[in-house]
């Protein structure tokens, strides 16, 4: 049996047994005196891959009982993750299992209306499950007394189970027609968005797709551009491309704008260089200095915080640089950003006599309109410093280990907006959306919406419900990455050559098809034959690119050597990079909009430990956790200073109507102590009109839309942002927003606002955390 | 679990030290960034129920692992800390002798166990922990697994329903597989050989689990640092969780 029979079969109990009449259903009997190969009962295995829930491309181990996928662990010794997973990777799992994920195709003849065909599939699933089904039967072996799973039992509601499965492969070649044909209207005039998931090879054929349809190269669409990083990175570093942090190395790190342990592209690779740079030195203890406006996760392990106003965290930087390129005085920068002039010139002492040093600039500065030279002065410190190509500093990182692997950049929010302007306009005829909902990238003062309505024909291959999805003509849903082939790399340095290989630890668990398959195919029919039989052909060849290593006799090939370990890396950086110090001009100040009189408040939104960058709000276990500074958990709030919150005689769980010019949200009162009187904040929680029952107002599958909605969803903080240009990298600033805060003299609906922990609204309650907080107040903190 | 019989009558508040195992976890405060990779983690390996907004509100959401948060002063002055807490599976826990059906109860090798389906549910051990990490279960289970999430449940662990305690175990399921593994091959267990968890998915190494009593393991060693406290150490509780302080020194 070869290994690819062993997938097929593992996947059985994620499928289920063939019973007569369903002939072109995959899934086969399973004789039980015959053990397939590396499956023993109760006994896991564990497949090398890696993790797709964000750019950072962490190597993953697959966890797989009896053909059912139940954990990802951290790949030991992975370049990016060094054996760590973050809490999206660990939740990645309940995509697999996710209550609403799409079961299959949906061939739609009304936009926005599931084809009776696919209801009526959805009830047989739902008949499925509520029948002797195996999920409950599951939780009935496992319950209290009974240590393991009995054998699955195939009763009713397999069959049922059996059928919907064959039901729903049945139309995937009438899906994939129905594709072609999207393909041949659209011709050059289709537009394919593209999310994180389509890197690597996967990028590389909807490249080729676009190029045999002579239509536009794919469109990398994310939530959070780093347009404005890749401009200053461009000016300073003579390259764009996102670097190497050598945090591990560093002596001291200067944070400007809070989140990159947590939320940042690269959450596990950070807060591993973190750990390292405070403890894995014998003698060395790295420092870190965090200047922000919020105060949030790294600030809050920081050894000092300096509090700026929004968008002026580059005149600090400034103030550290020589004036010959552009430097300015403490007192000066002082004034500009209200912090106190003895901080900055305890930093700028640090910053002289710690070496090396790193000067970083997070989400906070990118989000502001000044972005750009804010973030070019911040790269000027590690220029300024000779942090440029040195251990501890930033390091060029290396070309990918296949060439076409390279991570492609995102595009900016203005190209974003031309390609939505063509949209309404009627320039484009098909609308692919491969793996992206592009509504989270776009302010809600956008009209996406009535862009997008003007495609005459919309596919999209979300797993699960979306936005974006909502508007197609035509739903082909993606495996997801624990099911599918694929390879990628990180999309940040992390100081060696990575490319991971994503192979499937099992079948598809509902008759999902990977995009590559779906892509080979309705091309082919369409007239375009990109030259490979399906997913698994495809990468074969692609790194068969990979030349094997003959210096060792009898060495496996490369693609079977990256099956075993998941994938290949060597360490090493690129070509130095070839930086000089900017010779900079005066600060550049930051533009809101909103007249301060009416709209008194600036308006932070804040990058989210839990919500990501988008896929964490689907899933249930990333929202029910508290979020690590304000225990905030299902769906959003907004955070107000102690102070403020007292002169507007709020108190925690108060309602309030957030305003901008541009709309209003109702929201519960978190006072947070992190954020000056002026600011309020509001986390990205990327809540949906027409998601998952988790993420979205009315969301989850229409079957149970009726049942599912929740008043705690749905308020985004898209609704209140401005349409602000950064004029010099083209991103959406989404910090330029001022807002105005109206109690409605209400406390919120129950389950609106839930904080998992209480302690931060009472700190005068004696409660048992704070009888742990005086012991901990002797700590020598910071 | 099925040690129970032969460790009754050892439950005394000091705790037995018979197994020549001393496990133990250190906690490096020092490298933790608030990530929250270990409490996911922990949801995924220990199969920790949904509770859903409303019962989350409530308070009954589980965390058997959390990070908690300590502010200090007023912005712009401001100090936070992070600290993740589970079970500090006490050595003299105040939470074992009130159980009035031995359900919770201090093994061999110092684990505090608790036998799910001996819990009544009273809930008197939940009130002696001054660590606040025991939850109370108030759901069955299928009401919290919509399928098809049930498939991703641990046939290692238990799924408790409705009406018992719960709590951190250190990850009891892995030290016995990896004893088992050990057994068959007929050799002792190495340190490292294995971990938790929540310290597996940790990225910063702040979270380092082993043998106390083995002199060559690195929780033995990192637990002679001047760094060290334990929680509450003077409730006289015994925990086996060590933490090392964050800050310079
Ligand atoms: S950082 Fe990204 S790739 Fe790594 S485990 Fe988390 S979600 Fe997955
Ligand atoms: S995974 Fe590690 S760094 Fe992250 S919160 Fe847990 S202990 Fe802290
Ligand atoms: S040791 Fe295991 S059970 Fe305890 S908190 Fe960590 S992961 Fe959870």
């Amino acid at each position: 049996m070869d290994r690819r029979d062993f997938l097929k079969l593992s996947g059985l109990t994620a499928s289920t047994l063939v019973l007569g009449g369903c002939e072109d259903y995959h899934a086969r009997l399973e004789a039980y005196a015959v053990r397939p190969e590396d499956m023993v009962p109760g006994m896991p295995t564990y497949f090398a891959t890696a993790c797709e829930m964000c750019p950072a491309a962490c190597g993953a181990m697959a966890r797989v009982v009896e053909g059912r996928v139940l954990k990802l662990e951290g790949l030991p010794g992975h370049p990016v993750n060094h054996g760590g997973l973050c809490a999206l990777g660990q939740a990645s799992v309940q995509m697999e299992y996710h209550p609403d994920r799409f079961y299959g195709p949906d061939i739609r003849t009304t936009r926005g209306q599931p084809s009776t065909e696919y209801l009526a599939l959805e009830r047989t699933v739902h008949e499925a499950f509520a029948s002797t089904s195996r999920p409950t039967k599951l939780i009935d072996n496992m319950k209290v007394g009974v240590m393991s799973f009995g054998k699955p039992d195939f009763k009713l509601g397999d069959r049922k189970w059996a059928d919907a499965h064959a039901q729903t492969a049945r139309t995937w070649p009438a899906a994939i027609s129905r594709l072609a044909r999207g393909l041949t209207s659209g011709g050059a005039a289709t537009l394919i968005l593209v999310g994180h998931q389509i890197r690597g090879h996967r990028h590389a054929l909807l490249a080729d797709l676009a190029t045999a349809l002579k239509a536009p190269a794919p469109v990398v669409v994310e939530p959070f551009g780093d347009d404005a990083t890749r401009v200053a990175n461009a000016a300073v570093y003579g390259r764009p491309e996102l670097p190497t942090y050598d945090l591990a190395n560093s002596e001291l790190v200067i944070l400007f704008g809070d989140d990159l342990f947590t939320s940042g592209l690269a959450p596990t690779y950070y807060t591993w260089g973190y750990g390292a740079m405070r403890r894995a030195r014998p003698d060395i203890r790295g420092m870190l200095v965090v200047v922000g406006t919020r105060f949030g996760e790294a600030a809050a392990v920081a050894d000092a915080f300096i509090a700026v106003r929004p968008g002026t965290h580059g005149a600090i930087a400034q103030a550290l640089l020589p004036s010959s390129s552009g430097g300015i005085s403490l007192a000066q920068a002082a004034t500009l950003t209200g912090a106190s002039p003895d901080q900055i010139e305890e930093l700028a002492l640090l910053y002289r006599t710690l070496k090396p040093v790193l000067a970083i600039g997070g989400t906070e500065v990118a989000a502001q309109t000044n972005a750009v030279p804010a973030l070019a002065a911040i790269a000027a410190l590690n220029v300024a410093a000779g942090s440029v190509n040195r251990a501890g500093g930033v390091l060029a990182p290396p070309p990918p280990p296949i060439a076409d692997m390279a991570p492609p950049a995102p595009a900016s929010y203005r190209v974003l907006r031309q390609w939505a302007d063509s949209m309404a306009a009627g320039a484009i005829q098909s609308l692919l959306l491969v793996n992206v909902d592009p509504f989270l990238a776009f302010p809600d003062a956008y009209d996406l919406q009535g862009a997008i309505q003007k495609v005459p024909f919309i596919a999209s291959f979300s797993t699960l419900p979306d936005d974006g999805t909502a508007m197609a003509d035509l739903i082909v849903p993606d495996s997801t990455f624990l099911e599918r082939w694929g390879d990628s790399t990180p999309a940040v340095g992390v100081g060696a050559a990575v490319g991971n290989l994503i192979q499937p630890p099992v079948d598809p668990f509902f008759a999902s098809k990977p995009v590559e398959d779906v892509i080979l195919a309705a091309a082919k029919e369409a007239g375009h034959d990109l030259g490979h039989a399906d997913g698994e052909a495809y990468f074969k060849a692609m790194w068969a690119k990979l030349a094997p290593d003959t210096s060792v006799p009898g060495t496996q090939s490369p693609w079977v050597k990256a099956l075993r370990v998941g994938g290949i890396s060597r360490s090493a950086s690129g070509p130095d990079y070839d930086a000089h110090l900017p010779i900079l001009t005066a600060p550049v100040a930051p533009a809101f909009r909103g007249d301060p009189a009416t709209r008194p408040f600036h308006l932070v939104p804040v990058r989210s430990t839990k919500y990501r960058n988008g896929l964490g709000s689907a899933l249930p276990w990333m929202q029910e956790w508290g979020d690590p500074m304000v225990t905030g958990a299902w769906g959003g709030w907004v955070e107000i200073n102690p102070k403020t919150a007292a002169r507007l005689e709020l108190n925690p769980y108060d309602e309030v109507k957030v305003e901008s010019d541009r709309g209003s949200l109702l929201l519960g009162v978190v006072i947070y102590p992190g954020l000056p009187e002026d600011a309020v904040a509001i986390p990205l929680n990327f809540s949906r009109v027409c998601g998952t029952r988790y993420d979205s107002a009315a969301g989850g599958s229409v079957w149970e839309a009726t049942q599912k909605v929740d008043p705690g969803r749905g308020a985004d903080v898209r609704a209140l942002l401005e349409e602000v240009i950064e004029p010099r990298s083209g991103q959406l600033a989404w910090g330029a927003t001022r807002v105005s805060v109206t109690p409605t003299g209400r406390q919120v609906p129950p389950g609106k606002l839930v904080l998992v922990s209480k302690s931060i609204q009472a700190q005068e309650n004696p409660a048992l955390p704070h009888v742990i907080h005086r012991e901990f107040k002797v700590w020598p903190i910071g | 679990m099925a040690d129970w019989i032969s460790d009754k009558g050892l439950q005394t508040a000091t705790g037995p030290r018979a197994a020549g195992r001393r496990w133990g976890l250190v906690v490096d405060l020092d490298r933790c960034t608030g990530c929250g990779g270990c409490v996911i983690a922990c949801h995924a390996e220990n199969n920790l129920a949904l509770a859903g907004p409303l019962d989350t509100d409530q308070g009954r959401s589980f965390d058997w692992i959390r990070i908690e948060r300590y502010w200090d002063g007023e912005y712009p002055d401001l100090k936070a800390q992070f600290i993740p807490i589970m079970c500090q599976q006490c050595e003299a826990a105040p939470c074992e002798p009130v159980c009035p059906v031995f359900a919770t109860y201090h093994t061999a090798e110092g684990l505090n166990a608790m036998v799910y389906n001996r819990c009544i549910g009273t809930r008197f051990c939940e009130n002696n922990d001054p660590y606040n990490v025991r939850y109370f279960n108030w759901f069955e289970p299928a009401l919290n697994w919509p399928d098809p999430l049930a498939n991703q449940l641990n046939p290692a662990v238990t799924v408790r329903s409705r009406g018992v305690m719960e709590k951190c175990t250190f990850c009891v399921q892995r030290i016995r597989d990896h004893e088992e593994l050990a057994r068959i091959e007929g050799r002792v267990m190495k340190d490292g050989e294995f971990t938790t968890a929540c310290a597996q998915s940790c990225s910063a190494k702040v979270l380092i689990f082993g043998d106390l009593d083995d002199p060559g393991s690195e929780v033995s060693q990192l637990v002679q640092s001047d760094r060290r406290f334990r929680l509450f150490e003077s409730l006289g509780t015994e925990p086996v969780v060590y933490y090392l302080k964050g800050g310079q020194g």
